[in-house]
């Protein structure tokens, strides 16, 4: 039986503070970089924490094939994520990855608006690079200091809009002001596809939006998750479903964590 | 130097090594098969099937604690028409090269049976059925049967009138004396127990003051139950002549193989899985290692082979 996943030995090439509480974390992985694709997640082992049993799964920001290297942004929060920020360059570091269903490929003849709340921005940021046509993208945070890669997005051609709760940077106010003023300002035969990722309230919103707007849209859900791989049923999150109740809880690693907006059971 | 004996045998089925995967905590064995190689494990478990579909419990349902976790999925299942009839499900494990043990749950007494009766109607590629008496997360059924022995008794003896497939009874750490269930289960029928599930317990957020899973409460599992599982261990093997199935806290082949001595024949990796899903692999391997060590040819030598004070 041949084995679909990875599960690799990977070795730090750095570990930087971004800004705050963000770090970026790069490394050598060069069994599972050569196939990820926009919006999947690696499931991380922290090395020398005994006492934390539990992997954590980040979003893959980036990717170099060239270098065989794979990179994740991370805000320290927890136990975990303060661990994660201590490692050094040089660490082994054990990833199962590739791992869950990324965003779909663009269709060319549609706008791409990306739509990133807060560290949503790591799990989009392919979606911009790999796109053969510009489109928008709309960084939302609570304020300036929560803004992260503006310029790499920038250097991918998307056009980039700024908000910020608080009006420290940007449009003052959410993400669904300005993505309301571009789907308003389409052209009467342009559509677009709308790529999300943040926090639950957001997601909610967008893909609400995009529902009134028929446009397409992915939404990329930022679940807790114990095993990754759809064992445990830990990370689910209610999609529609022909059951009594109209909807049935679905694992986020295993069959998301991108759902299409249409699909997901809003209460 | 000669590759030591590792099998073992579980009724009427003989399995290559002693390390199986434990319930709950290896999906439906397809969410693993691009990462662990079946053809080198014992066997599985496959998650519990009751004859509805459950959607189990609201989320949060997990949450690390020091050196452990603590779940309360709440046995979410697709049902058991669907778990025979999905390609994802029976159809699937039925390719596998690994002994394939199914866990059962229900609401109530007849819950159980049916989903044993529909099982022996189908029954071709199933090693074993586990009767989940112990679940802590579920409001009906599950555990409240492991903690009577009367309906112990009673939910195990209706699952032995609807099936001949080899019959696991799950134990619940939960009770004063562990061995009387022991007993109790194999009296009814139950050709194997295993032991032990998780136990209650609790996690409070301090910010938010609120519990940190939905339900409140949820079940503890992780190395820190260990020694409590060895000992339950130890006094279920004194008190029955079954193979007996241990778990609870298994990482790394030295704490399998002490169950194997306190009287396993044959041990469940459970959490540890999510932390590595190579563990029961490298179980395995570390079992071998051990026997060869000590030159000893048949791991069958050191089950039960504690030597109390």
């Amino acid at each position: 039986m041949s084995l679909s996943n990875f599960q690799e030995d990977t070795r730090v090439l750095e570990n930087k503070n971004y800004k705050g509480d963000y770090f970026c974390i790069t490394f050598h992985a060069p069994t599972i970089s050569p196939s990820v694709t926009p919006g999947q997640f690696v499931h991380l082992r922290l090395p020398n924490s005994p006492d934390l049993l539990l992997r954590r799964p980040f979003s893959i920001y980036d990717v170099d094939t060239e270098l065989s290297t794979l990179s994740l942004i991370y805000k320290v929060i927890g136990k975990g994520s303060k661990a994660l920020s201590q490692v050094s360059a040089g660490t082994t570091v054990n990833l199962l990855g590739p791992l869950g269903n990324g965003f779909p490929p663009a269709n060319k003849e549609k706008l791409i608006i990306i739509v990133a709340g807060g560290y949503g921005c790591a799990s989009t940021f392919l979606v911009a690079k790999t796109a053969v046509n510009p489109g928008c993208c709309i960084l939302g945070a609570r304020t300036r200091d929560d803004i992260l890669v503006e310029n790499e997005f920038k250097q991918t051609g998307f056009e980039v809009n700024i908000t910020t709760n608080d009006g420290s940077y940007g449009h003052k106010g959410i993400v669904t002001d300005v993505l309301q003023q571009k789907l308003n300002g389409l052209p009467y035969n342009q559509s677009a596809s709308i790529y999300a990722c943040g926090p639950d309230a957001m997601l909610k919103a967008v893909g609400r939006l995009a529902l009134k707007h028929h446009a397409e849209s992915y939404l990329s859900f930022d679940m807790p998750m114990c095993c990754g791989v759809g064992a445990c049923f830990t990370c689910v999150i209610k999609i529609k479903a022909d059951s009594r109740d109209g909807w049935e809880y679905v694992r986020t690693c295993y069959n998301g964590p991108v759902f299409e907006a249409n699909d997901v059971f809003f209460e | 130097m000669s590759k030591p004996d590792l099998s073992v045998q579980l009724c009427d089925r003989k399995l290559r090594n002693p390390v199986v995967t434990a319930s709950g905590t290896f999906g439906y064995g397809k969410e693993y098969s691009g990462l662990v190689r079946f053809e080198q494990l014992g066997g599985i478990t496959v998650k519990g099937v009751s004859p509805f579909p459950s959607h189990g419990n609201n989320t949060p349902r997990t949450s690390e604690v020091d050196f452990g976790m603590i779940n309360s999925i709440g046995l979410q299942n697709p049902g058991i028409d669907k778990f025979i009839a999905h390609p994802d499900y029976l159809p699937f494990l039925r390719t596998l090269d690994t002994a394939v043990y199914v866990n059962i749950w229900g609401k109530t007494m007849e819950d159980y049976a049916e989903v044993a009766s529909r099982l022996q109607a189908e029954r071709e590629g199933i090693a074993g059925l586990e009767i989940n008496i112990s679940c802590p997360n579920i409001k009906e059924g599950g555990m409240s049967f492991g903690t009577s022995l009367e309906l112990a008794g009673k939910v195990v003896n209706a699952v032995r009138q609807a099936t001949d497939i080899p019959l696991i009874t799950k134990l619940s750490p939960n009770v004063n004396n562990i061995a009387d269930f022991a007993r109790c289960v194999v009296d009814n029928g139950s050709d194997m127990v295993s032991l032990i599930n998780t136990f209650p317990s609790m996690a409070i957020d301090i910010y938010t003051r609120k519990p940190k899973i939905a339900a409140n409460f949820g079940g503890l599992s992780g190395p820190g139950i260990k020694p409590i599982s060895i000992k339950m261990i130890y006094e279920v093997s004194q008190a029955v002549d079954v193979p007996i199935i241990g778990m609870g806290g298994i990482f790394s082949a030295a704490d399998a193989i002490e169950f194997l001595l306190a009287g396993a024949t044959a041990v469940a990796v459970g959490t540890a899985i999510f932390s590595d899903p190579q563990t029961p692999i490298k179980v395995i391997q570390g079992i071998a290692d051990y026997l060869n060590d000590y030159d000893i040819k048949d791991i069958n030598d050191i089950i039960g082979g504690v030597e109390i004070n």
